[in-house]
Order: structure tokens, then C-alpha cells, then sequence
């Protein structure tokens, strides 16, 4: 029989709330943002002290935290780095994430933290994998244009371990390759900025006549999910498969997190102990597409990414539910509090989805605020009381059921 | 000396670019230059590498020249990176320009000259410079700066590189590559055409309206392409450039009129000399398809402003977050660090700072307790003035 390992699953993190859910719902590892040098600008992140927060929460479950200090630096930016780079080997994460040289240069001189090389590296082959292999990279995250099969090359000639994205939203463009935003928008796509031009619908002129030959978003990539190729990952020895999204809701991360783990560990049980596959990948697949997306490809994994890896006809995003809201606290047999995250009001079709992968339908009725005073509605960013709901624990997420899919 | 140095995928635009003033060519082939407008992609083998090297030399023995493997490499292409290397050697070429590193650690044992990385690579700080150019591995001769470096930073650079310099100062700007051919795409899948990314014919180009301002748009095997709404041109910035101390200046003219780069490489010739002038400016502006521009060269203000947010949070010390306000009556807050009661300082989401007291705590199934840890809940008394969203900073005196 073959040996297998199991691939890491690794999530995105944007605060710390994202962070215990990615946690509870299965990650093995996260990757998070400081406050400098990171792709996210617009996410929360992480500051000195929450970052160490972070990484004592993921080590006492026996977790890890990567940190992104993933952006291509103006010399402007270098003076700040080494001392940026000194806190962080201060605080211990279990990796930093990489794109340029010259930030590789200065960690490996101020960090004893090791180094994965971002898929802003455009990483595509062997030798380039080699190469960082060389100057001291631990992991590689492969360019989001390469096969799977590609892949398997890559771990069959090189010594170092490899990192795939699986889940979420593409860039269209080669990573770190892409200047888009720095020039309609004065924000530095590869210093954290973007501002997703790309997803614009664009007049296409004819360059002779001026006529407009169509309209259309046509750099919009839709969302990659390989949700069906966890086999193939697993047999093809990929190390590590990360989760795009350190700006998506928590339910975003509890979902596609949750589906993930539970595929994982039933194929690999299947393949290595010839048990009988326990996940239903389709059913998964179904609840990831309930939330948020721009439609869903497998990118390159299987073949060069075409014509229908693009979201022509963008109506908008789509989804089934929204996310109401995350319990912060179970007070057995009586209660459930709610973190709201969109309006609701009683008679509302709810469900929760739980870290054991449990889904609980409710109907809103008795809903009160924190101290039990009873009301219809309830807005975003409050504290939700609910009547107690058997097998929801804290950090499961409510789902609100919308009457009918929508764009938005 | 500064080199002047462009691109040529043909006889005619040797003649034209040696005619004009340049020292240096850079050969194209289109089936491993990303954005050649060659169109040889069926053309088998690399044999032009030798016929356009020959006819270089014979029209400037001293020219000097380099060959084009700026494509994003798969494991798929190595089978031509061997066949161009070939072709390479046996025309003498001394020097191979790539944007992936590996390809250089492919061909280092195959090709004996010397390697120049593309401005694509992102070559955006002096530390990367030299460590691309001191690398045990293989190490680059040449590195073509990125378009967001600024005068001033050239400037300072220049003093303390180990390796030659090279930066686009006159041409189209390429902001964005893609393996998938985007317009291409399109097509095949509005007219229902079969077809792959691979088999779908050679060029398109097009014009991308954002927010009124037109982007060429460019569609070839390799992929897509997106250029700035302008060309990049730096002719009125040429005693700043002479300053930057740069071994080579590169004239992209490629997908212009021969009359574009031609017209180019001698205007810039002669300002080296004599100092830019208004007429020659309008001269060339007049062969061009978009106004020019400095691109960042002048400055290079991208996200300062949004910076001073990341700062404000790496400072702020949050004890604790606050999460419902019941108006009158209580709030909720997440502890980060233990809180007990006390004063605290609290800062607004706007930006405010206030102060309050907590004299009262419950855990949330409402006992009441003095102190919370880091993670936990705890209900508090009501502060007119502090709301969801708002953290604690700090303890304060009464």
C-alpha cells in the first residue's frame, strides 16, 4: 500500500474571531497579517500583542500560525523591515510568508522563523522551486496556473514541501505580477492595496474604428473550489492546501473550513485504511455554494484555466443565505448568545453550522437582547438571546435563510 | 556610456533600431517572448535567433545582444528552452533576459553567458538587487528595475549596487499578464466556437474603457495583457535620469509604428547631449497612440495615506473590544488582556477618545463577577458615549 500524508489545511484569519473559528471548525494551521508588510490592507490583522495572542491559542491546540510578509517593498518601505522582522522572530510564529528577495535576505539575517515562498513568486517549475529551495525556503505555495500534475512533478524533483491554494477567490492575473490598481486607483497591488480593478466590466473598443465590440467583466475570474479533487492532492503528496479569504465573514471560514477538514479526513481514512468514504463531496459542495461567490472553477488544477474559468455575465454576487450572526456563549439548557452580523427579525429561517459539522434549522421566535428583554428585530452588532438549541456550541455560525437566491 | 537598448523580431526593425542609435537588441522569438508581436508561434525551431544575430553584426560588429525567455515557464516548455538555447549558443548570443529565476538555474549548465532578469520579476528594493545579483545559486549580470521606482531612489541606489542597472524609460507599460487569454475567452464563448487556450488564433488587440480612460488590451497564445493609458516617457526628466546612474535605458516600441521607437531612441540620443527640447517632445508625442507620462518616476505616492491606519492599530494597545451597547442599560465587552474593575481609556471606531467607569461585571449567564480573562465575556454597566466597536486602550486613574 502507498504511504500518504495527509495535506495540512491551512485557512485564512483576519482578527482573531476568524482565527478560533478557522480553529474550531478544523484547520490544522492559519495564516495571518500584521499590521505592515502584508498583503490585506483592509483586513483587520494582527498588531504585536494579538499576534502573540494568536500564536499561544493555535500552540496550546496544537496548531500553527503563518505570518504574511508577503508584499514586493518600495526601498521607501526597507528601513522598517528589519526591525518589523526582529518583533516578529521575537514572537515566534512558525513560518513567514514571502514574495520578494529582498525581504527573504533581511528575514534570514534579523529571523530564525522559517520561510514559504508566496504563490506572488509565480513559483511554476522545479527549478525556480529549487532555487528558493537553495537560498533557504522551507515551503513553496505554487502559482495559481499550475496543474496538479504539475505539481506532482515539482514534489518528484525537488526536496520541499508544497502549498497549493484549493478554495477561493482568484486573481486572474499572475500573482505579484499585476500593477492594475497602482494605476487606475493609486493603490500598490503588490503592497497590499488592491482594489480589485480587474473585476470591472470593461467597454472593449475596436482599436481602429472606436466602435465598442462588447461590454463585459472579462478579467473576472470566478471563485476556485476543489472540493472534488482531495483525492488527487492527497495522492499527489501536496503538503499543505490553503483556504483564499483573510477578509471573509467568519461563516465564510466555518464553512469552507468545516467542508474541507470533513473531506479530508474521510478520503484519506478511505485511501489509507480502505474504509468506506463517509463525506458526501457534493452535499459540501452545495453548502459552500450557498454563501457569497462569483460561480466556482478549478482554475488550472486540471488544465490551462479558460474561457469558462471567467465570469462573463456577472450578475453579481450569488447566494442563498447570508451570515446572521456567530455564537459567543452557551448557557446550557437555557440560552444561546448570538453575535448579530445582519438585520433580523422574529419568524426568520435560520440555521447554525457547528464545528462537528452539525446543521440545526430554527425559526426566530423568543429572541431577546443580552439582559432577556424581548423584541421582533434585532440590528447587526448586537448581542442576540435565543432560546437554547441542543448540539450548538460557541463559535458555531447562524446562517439566515433569504427568501430567494440573490445577486448582490 | 549609457546603453541604449530595445527589442527586435525582425530584419526590418534591426535596421531601423541600429539606424536609430541602439546599442543593444534584444531578439525575440514569440514562442518564449511573452508579448513579441512576431506572431511566429508555428514557426518550428529557434533558427531566427542566428539569422537575426548574423544580420545585426553585419550592419554594427559591436552591437551588443541578448536573447528573450521572458515567459512564465511550465515543466511543458523545456523541451523549447532546449532547442532556443541551441539556437543561442550557436549564434553567439552573450546573454539571455528571463523573469523566472529557475530559468536561468535551467539553463546555466546548457548556456555559458550571462543572464539579465525582466523588469517583470519585480525588482522593487535595493536588498533584492543585490541579492538576485550576489546569488550562490546563479547570479543575474543585469536587472531591469521595476516602473515603480522613483528618481530619488535610483539615485540613492546607485552608489552601492554590485550589478548593472537597467530601466524602461520610454514606452507602453504593461500592467497586468495572464495565462488565460481573457478576450479570446470571450469569444469562444459567446459564438459557442470550440477551441483551447492553446489552439485559438495568434493576436488581438483591443481597447479597455475604465472609468474614461482607454487601456490597450492584448491577446496571444501566452495569454493576455493590459497596458497603462498612457506611455511611459521620461524625455522631459533626462537630467534627472542622466542621475540616476544607470548602465542601460530600454525603448520598448513594441506593437507602435517603426517611426515610434526610431523617432525615440534619437530624441533621447540627442538630449543626452543637448538637454530635452519642447519641439522634439511634441514631435514624439505626435507619433504616439496615448499621451505620455513619468509613471512614478517623479514620485511614487501609492498608499501612503493608507498606511497611517495600519500604524494607528500596530500602536493601540486593545484590552478589551466591545460588542453590544444596550442603550441605558448595559454593555458587553471581549476581554484581550484580563479586565477588572476600574477606569478605562476607550477610543471610538471614529477616532475619539473617552473615558469610563466599570462598577459593575457579569459572565453572560449573569452572575456577577470582578475580573474577566482574555477571550471571555463579561457584561458591564452602561457609558453614555461607548458602543459596539469600541476598545478599551488602557487603565486610567479615577
Amino acid at each position: 500500500m502507498e504511504t500518504l500524508v495527509k495535506p495540512e489545511l491551512l485557512a485564512p484569519a483576519g482578527c482573531m474571531q476568524r482565527l478560533r473559528t478557522a480553529f474550531a471548525f478544523g484547520a490544522d494551521a492559519v495564516y495571518i497579517g500584521g499590521t505592515k508588510f502584508s498583503l490585506r490592507k483592509n483586513a483587520d490583522n494582527f498588531n504585536a500583542k494579538e499576534m502573540r495572542q494568536a500564536i499561544d491559542l493555535a500552540h496550546s491546540l496544537g496548531r500553527k500560525v503563518y505570518v504574511t510578509v508577503n508584499v514586493y517593498p518600495l526601498e521607501r518601505d526597507m528601513p522598517e523591515l528589519p526591525t518589523y522582522l526582529k518583533e516578529l522572530d521575537a514572537i515566534g510564529p512558525d513560518a513567514l510568508i514571502i514574495s520578494d528577495l529582498g525581504v527573504m535576505r533581511l528575514a534570514k539575517e534579523h529571523t530564525s522563523i522559517p520561510l514559504h515562498v508566496s504563490t506572488q513568486a509565480s513559483v511554476l517549475h522545479e527549478h525556480t522551486a529549487n532555487w528558493w529551495k537553495a537560498l533557504g525556503a522551507k515551503r513553496i505555495v505554487v502559482g495559481r496556473e499550475l496543474s496538479l500534475d504539475e505539481c506532482q512533478e515539482i514534489r518528484q524533483h525537488s526536496d520541499i514541501e508544497i502549498e497549493t491554494f484549493c478554495h477561493g477567490s482568484m486573481c486572474t492575473s499572475h500573482s505579484g505580477k499585476c500593477v492594475i490598481s497602482n494605476y487606475t486607483a493609486g493603490r500598490d497591488s503588490n503592497r497590499g492595496g488592491c482594489v480589485q480593478t480587474c473585476r470591472y466590466v470593461f467597454d472593449v473598443h475596436d482599436p481602429d474604428t472606436d466602435a465598442v465590440d462588447y461590454s463585459a467583466p472579462i478579467m473576472n475570474s470566478k471563485d476556485l473550489m476543489s472540493l472534488q479533487l482531495v483525492e488527487s492532492f492527497i495522492r499527489q503528496g501536496i503538503d499543505s492546501l490553503k483556504i483564499e479569504g483573510r477578509m471573509k465573514s467568519e461563516l465564510y471560514v466555518a464553512t469552507v473550513v468545516g467542508a474541507y477538514r470533513r473531506a479530508l479526513d474521510a478520503v484519506f481514512d478511505q485511501l489509507q485504511n480502505g474504509k468506506e468514504a463517509s463525506v458526501d463531496i457534493e452535499a459540501e459542495m452545495r453548502e459552500i455554494e450557498r454563501m457569497s461567490n462569483r460561480q466556482f472553477t478549478t482554475g488550472s488544477l486540471e488544465e490551462r484555466a479558460f474561457a469558462s474559468s471567467i465570469n462573463y455575465d456577472f450578475p453579481g454576487y450569488q447566494k442563498s443565505h447570508a451570515f446572521a450572526g456567530q455564537v459567543l456563549v452557551v448557557i446550557p439548557d437555557e440560552a444561546l448568545l448570538v453575535q448579530v452580523r445582519h438585520p433580523l427579525k422574529e419568524g426568520d429561517q435560520c440555521d447554525f453550522v457547528t464545528p462537528s459539522g452539525v446543521s440545526t434549522e430554527i425559526r426566530l421566535e423568543n429572541m431577546a437582547d443580552v439582559n432577556g428583554n424581548g423584541l421582533e428585530n434585532m440590528p447587526p452588532n448586537r448581542i442576540l438571546r435565543l432560546p437554547f438549541v441542543d448540539a450548538v456550541s460557541p463559535l458555531s455560525v447562524m446562517r439566515l435563510r433569504l427568501t430567494e437566491a440573490v445577486c448582490t | 556610456m549609457i546603453e541604449f537598448v530595445t527589442y527586435a523580431m525582425s530584419e526590418q526593425d534591426i535596421n531601423l533600431a541600429i539606424d536609430a542609435g541602439a546599442d543593444h537588441l534584444i531578439l525575440e522569438d514569440s514562442k518564449l517572448s511573452v508579448r513579441s508581436y512576431a506572431d511566429d508561434y508555428t514557426v518550428p525551431g529557434f533558427d531566427k535567433f542566428v539569422t537575426l544575430a548574423k544580420h545585426a553584426r553585419s550592419l554594427k560588429a559591436d552591437i551588443r545582444l541578448s536573447a528573450n525567455i521572458d515567459k512564465l515557464i511550465h515543466s511543458r516548455h523545456y523541451n523549447l528552452l532546449d532547442a532556443a538555447v541551441a539556437s543561442i549558443n550557436q549564434a553567439e548570443i552573450p546573454c539571455i533576459r528571463v523573469q523566472d529565476p529557475g530559468v536561468a538555474v535551467y539553463l546555466r549548465d546548457k548556456f555559458s553567458g550571462s543572464f539579465h532578469l525582466a523588469t517583470e520579476t519585480g525588482n522593487n528594493n535595493e536588498a533584492g538587487a543585490h541579492y538576485y545579483a550576489d546569488n550562490e545559486i546563479v547570479s543575474f549580470e543585469r536587472q531591469i528595475l521595476s516602473n515603480d521606482w522613483t528618481a530619488a531612489a535610483i539615485q540613492q541606489f546607485k552608489a552601492s549596487t554590485g550589478c548593472e542597472l537597467e530601466f524602461q524609460v520610454h514606452g507602453p507599460v504593461l500592467l497586468q499578464y495572464t495565462d488565460r487569454r481573457l478576450m479570446a475567452g470571450f469569444e469562444v464563448d459567446k459564438r459557442d466556437l470550440n477551441g483551447s487556450a492553446d489552439e485559438l488564433p495568434h493576436m488581438r488587440q483591443r481597447i479597455a474603457d475604465v472609468e474614461g480612460r482607454a487601456y490597450p488590451l492584448y491577446d496571444n497564445p501566452h495569454g493576455h495583457f493590459m497596458y497603462a493609458s498612457f506611455d511611459k516617457s521620461l524625455y522631459k526628466h533626462i537630467d534627472e535620469l542622466k542621475k540616476c546612474g544607470l548602465r542601460a535605458w530600454l525603448f520598448d516600441g513594441r506593437g507602435e509604428s517603426v517611426e515610434y521607437l526610431a523617432e525615440a531612441l534619437r530624441a533621447y540620443r540627442q538630449a543626452l547631449t543637448d538637454g530635452p527640447s519642447d519641439d522634439t517632445y511634441a514631435q514624439l508625442q505626435a507619433l504616439a497612440r496615448r499621451n505620455f507620462k513619468p509613471g512614478f518616476f517623479i514620485a511614487n505616492n501609492t498608499d501612503y495615506v493608507f498606511e497611517a491606519d495600519a500604524q494607528d492599530h500596530a500602536e493601540t494597545d486593545t484590552l478589551a473590544k466591545v460588542m453590544d451597547n444596550v442603550k441605558g442599560t448595559s454593555l458587553v465587552i471581549q476581554a484581550l488582556e484580563p479586565i477588572g474593575l476600574g477606569y478605562y481609556a476607550v477610543l471610538t471606531p471614529e477616532g475619539k477618545n473617552k473615558r469610563m467607569h466599570i462598577h459593575h461585571m457579569y459572565d453572560l449567564a449573569g452572575n456577577e463577577i470582578e475580573s474577566c480573562d482574555p477571550g471571555q465575556l463579561a457584561k458591564i454597566n452602561w457609558t453614555k458615549g461607548v458602543y459596539a466597536d469600541c476598545i478599551l486602550t488602557g487603565k486610567v486613574e479615577k
